[in-house]
């Protein structure tokens, strides 16, 4: 009985471990599929929560958000019975991660769970660092990029990442304090990380 | 007729079920789909006490808990969760948001868990109101 968070820079491999654990142990993988739980709580489609989150915190979307009454996106988004903004994103993030950890038996794959889920009893959380080089070479030999496409989506994604947790007003995410395991995947491979979380849990 | 309860939830089958306790508690009901519609209401109505859900479409409870424990106007209002969500994650929930940023607010006065019996919800009602 246990939930993990796997918090990580682009390219590390948190993906990857957090499903090889998620199907060793028989526990939920909670990935992008958080998108299509907080869209169905919130009645709207999953890529306007997609870009709610894509989004979130920029100057532009606090300019649309305080520019556009609820009314008039009402009326442009006229499928959508639901509404949502940075807020509501929110609290239905923290109400579905804090869900499911409740629930147990998880690997949540990074959003801030590490945070959400900072005394929980049962949780273990993992951090995995890699330099850019190797989240580059990690990347292109696992998502099938040219040189020029993968370096471009790593430094977009640290971008997002940094802005995301500017957003929830976190800058600290690489502190080794906040986890209780840091994985440097420059020195060891999925399968040493994978053993070495899972002895942790046995432990 | 007395005291104004204001009844906040999505789900009609619930809202029927909390508005027909409140009628056999002698208050008013009032009642909204959802935290925004119940946000109108009470700032247009100024209800004794919110029966407020959690997951709901437009503006979640958490929304409208935070704005109503953080407006000074409303400090006055009483509020009863009633969720399907269990108290412990909804207080998990709510110190995160804090952790991020957001203004501290104290626990409910009341919290019950769905499915709440008319007694228990009765009995809630006219302790906190009585």
């Amino acid at each position: 009985m246990a939930v993990i968070t796997i918090s990580r820079q682009y390219g590390a491999g948190g993906k990857t471990l957090g499903k090889m654990l998620a199907k060793e142990l028989g526990y939920t993988f909670v990935d992008s599929n958080i998108i299509k739980m907080i869209a169905k709580e919130a009645n709207v489609s999953p890529e306007w929560v997609r870009t709610v989150e894509k989004d979130a915190g920029t100057r532009f979307s606090k300019i649309i958000t305080s520019m556009i009454a609820k009314h008039l996106v009402d009326q442009v988004l006229k499928g959508e019975k639901g509404y949502i903004d940075d807020k509501i994103y929110l609290d239905y993030l923290v109400l579905i991660i804090s869900k499911i950890a409740d629930e147990n038996n998880a690997v949540i794959l990074g959003r801030g769970s590490q945070y959400i889920l900072d005394d929980h009893p049962d949780a273990f959380h993992i951090f995995l660092i890699r330099e850019l080089e190797n989240r580059v070479k990690f990347i292109k030999e696992n998502y099938n990029l040219t040189d020029q496409q993968t370096r471009q989506v790593v430094n977009n994604e640290d971008k997002r990442r940094l802005n995301y947790f500017s957003r929830l007003g976190k800058k600290d995410f690489d502190n080794p304090s906040l986890y209780h395991m840091v994985l440097n995947m420059n020195y060891i491979d999925i399968n040493k990380a994978f053993q070495l979380i899972c002895t942790l849990l046995k432990d | 007729m007395g005291k104004k309860v204001l009844v906040v939830d999505d789900d009609p089958d619930a809202r029927l079920f909390n508005i027909t306790v409140v009628e056999e508690c002698n208050y008013t009901p009032l009642e909204a789909a959802d935290g925004e519609e119940g946000l109108k209401l009470v700032k247009q109505e100024k209800p004794d006490l919110v029966i407020l859900d959690v997951f709901m479409p437009r503006q979640t409870g958490i929304r409208l808990y935070r704005e109503l424990k953080t407006d000074k106007r409303f400090k006055n209002i009483h509020i009863i969760m009633l969720s399907g969500i269990p108290k412990k994650t909804f207080l998990r929930s709510q110190k995160a948001l804090t952790e991020f940023g957001e203004q501290e607010v104290p626990e409910p006065e009341a919290y019950l868990e769905k499915p709440v019996e008319p007694g228990e919800l009765m009995q809630t009602l006219k302790q906190i109101l009585e």
